[in-house]
């Protein structure tokens, strides 16, 4: 019973993992941009979530939706201004200039917030839990999953059938063609960024408040992120969110058999996918 | 909407330190049927891709409808009316091909074409519309690329080699559907290593060799040969 427990834990943890993996999942999908930033920015709005509730003297809950919309529009600007300087047929300009961006954000919070613990206090949801037959499941856990889910379809409704989302995967696929259409490539990047900074900052929120941060762990959030997003398969949201599941899933489970093999259990799992399906679980041309 | 003229002047355009035209004057008045042949690296599909704004130009001007295109970028001059039919067809393989369409119409400009009118300037599309355009026959991407563009309603519509590895009767049909596009009033520009096909569907032919315009002139003024020796960069005696 207790290793049922492991799973469903793993599912929910695995919707943290999804949600901070869509941002990375979108950007690389339509440009092919490598956030190494990605994490930090995480770390970055969830800080932020903390100075603004308590500038407010309010509840994160209230910060959350001030940070995610100057999120977005950092995000967009950021590209538009920045970003898509670093585009083109090589990665690596992206690749450096996002480092250094993490390099930068981490050491500009340390300045500003020190090494120690942070935790973002949304009151008793943290420990609250929903009984599931014999099983107790955290209901923290459950929003993030059931929030993952609902951002993913909505997105890939978006993606589907409207005409951004048309444009949006036209430029994916081939942006000098898209372009004959008289479609903005540089702006759809901006809007990619836009959720994708958007996204990020929604992850922080709920990492900073299921556990406590401190600026340097974005790079750890990076790794899982990119784990998700491989073993799900690059250009699938829904991948990523698979992805996420089996990571999560697998260092619960790990956790529970042997304490402390969690983290090398999720490693372990997605190099066993990077090797036998290289292209992911619904990745484009997996078997 | 109506057609509108290309003119091109003094253009010289090429890839970084690679020039591929040099001085090259065209024009192409709103409602012509132009077309420019020559061999393989001749400039043909730099000419295009340069009214698109999608290669350097390093001298020259393109103006459309009279207006300089001068630094705007190619999102624009679509948004302006001019349409490009690319080499290779650059479908959209992942999208099904009602979207592609749909994608086609994306500025929403107005005017006679939307998706009965382009069904019905070709009617095999019709059939495959949930298909992923990827899985189309050469022939099918072709029509499918064609289509895309009319869905923009273009006032000029630049196609770049649509015969190109093509069956011989299903070239003749593309061709009968450009004819009654260009029928309607719009201003077309073909590219096309095809001669017969050239000669036949234009009102104007111009031969362009290593990057320069080396012969110009209606079908019935030019023989076959002396467009063959200019298309070859032979010197006529």
């Amino acid at each position: 019973m207790s290793l049922l427990n492991a799973v469903v834990q793993g599912i929910a943890l695995g919707g943290l993992y999804a949600l901070f993996a869509t941002g990375l999942s979108l950007a690389f999908g339509v440009m092919r941009f490598v956030n190494l930033a990605h994490g930090d920015l995480a770390v970055l709005a969830a800080y932020l979530i903390l100075s603004v509730a308590t500038a407010l003297g309010a509840s994160p809950w209230v910060a959350l939706p001030i940070v995610l919309v100057v999120g977005g529009a950092v995000g967009y600007g950021a590209q538009t201004a920045v970003l898509n300087r670093t585009l083109g047929a090589d990665p690596m300009p992206s690749i450096l200039v996002t480092f250094g961006l993490g390099v930068v954000i981490q050491n500009a919070l340390l300045e500003k917030y020190s090494v120690s613990q942070q935790r973002l206090d949304i009151g008793g949801l943290v420990t609250d839990s929903v009984s599931v037959g014999s099983l107790a499941v955290g209901t923290l856990p459950l929003i993030i999953l059931a929030t993952a889910v609902v951002l993913l379809g909505v997105l890939e409704l978006v993606l589907r059938h409207t005409r951004f989302g048309r444009a949006f995967r036209a430029t994916a696929e081939d942006s000098r063609t898209a372009q004959l259409m008289g479609i903005d490539d540089r702006a759809i990047y901006g809007a990619a960024m836009a959720i994708s900074f958007g996204t990020v900052a929604l992850a922080g929120f709920f990492v900073g408040s299921r556990t406590s941060f401190s600026p340097l762990v974005g790079p750890a959030l990076l790794l899982f992120g990119f784990e998700a997003v491989v073993i799900g398969g690059i250009g699938s949201l829904w991948g990523t969110l698979l992805g996420g599941v089996v990571l999560g899933v697998s260092q619960t489970v790990a956790n529970e058999l042997a304490i402390g093999w969690d983290l090398l259990a999720g490693h372990a799992v997605f190099l066993a996918v990077l090797l036998l399906r290289p292209n992911g679980l619904l990745g484009k041309g997996a078997a | 909407m109506s057609a509108a003229a290309l003119d091109a002047t003094g253009l010289s355009a090429g890839y970084g330190p690679f020039q591929a035209l040099f001085d090259l004057t065209l024009h192409a008045p709103a409602g012509s049927r132009t077309a420019i042949v020559g061999a393989n690296g001749a400039g043909k599909s730099t000419l295009l891709r340069a009214i698109l704004g999608q290669v350097t130009v390093t001298g020259g001007d393109i103006a459309f409808d009279g207006r300089s295109l001068r630094g705007v970028r190619p999102h624009r001059r679509a948004k302006a009316g001019i349409a490009l039919v690319p080499e290779g067809r650059h479908v959209f393989g992942d999208m099904s091909v009602a979207d592609n369409l749909r994608v086609g119409a994306h500025l929403g400009r107005s005017g006679r074409w939307d998706l009965d009118a382009v069904l019905g300037a070709f009617p095999l599309l019709a059939e495959l519309l949930d298909r992923p355009a990827g899985v189309l026959s050469g022939g099918q991407k072709q029509a499918l690329a064609i289509g895309r563009a009319l869905m923009a309603n273009p006032r000029v519509l630049l196609l770049d080699e649509v015969s190109l590895g093509l069956a011989p009767i299903v070239v003749r049909d593309l061709y009968a559907s450009v004819a009654e596009i260009a029928a309607t009033g719009t201003t077309v520009v073909v590219v096309e290593q095809d001669l017969t096909q050239a000669l036949g569907f234009a009102d104007h032919v111009h031969c362009l060799l290593e990057g320069r315009i080396v012969l110009s002139g209606s079908p019935d003024e030019l023989s076959l040969d002396e467009i063959r020796d200019a298309y070859f960069g032979v010197r006529v005696a």
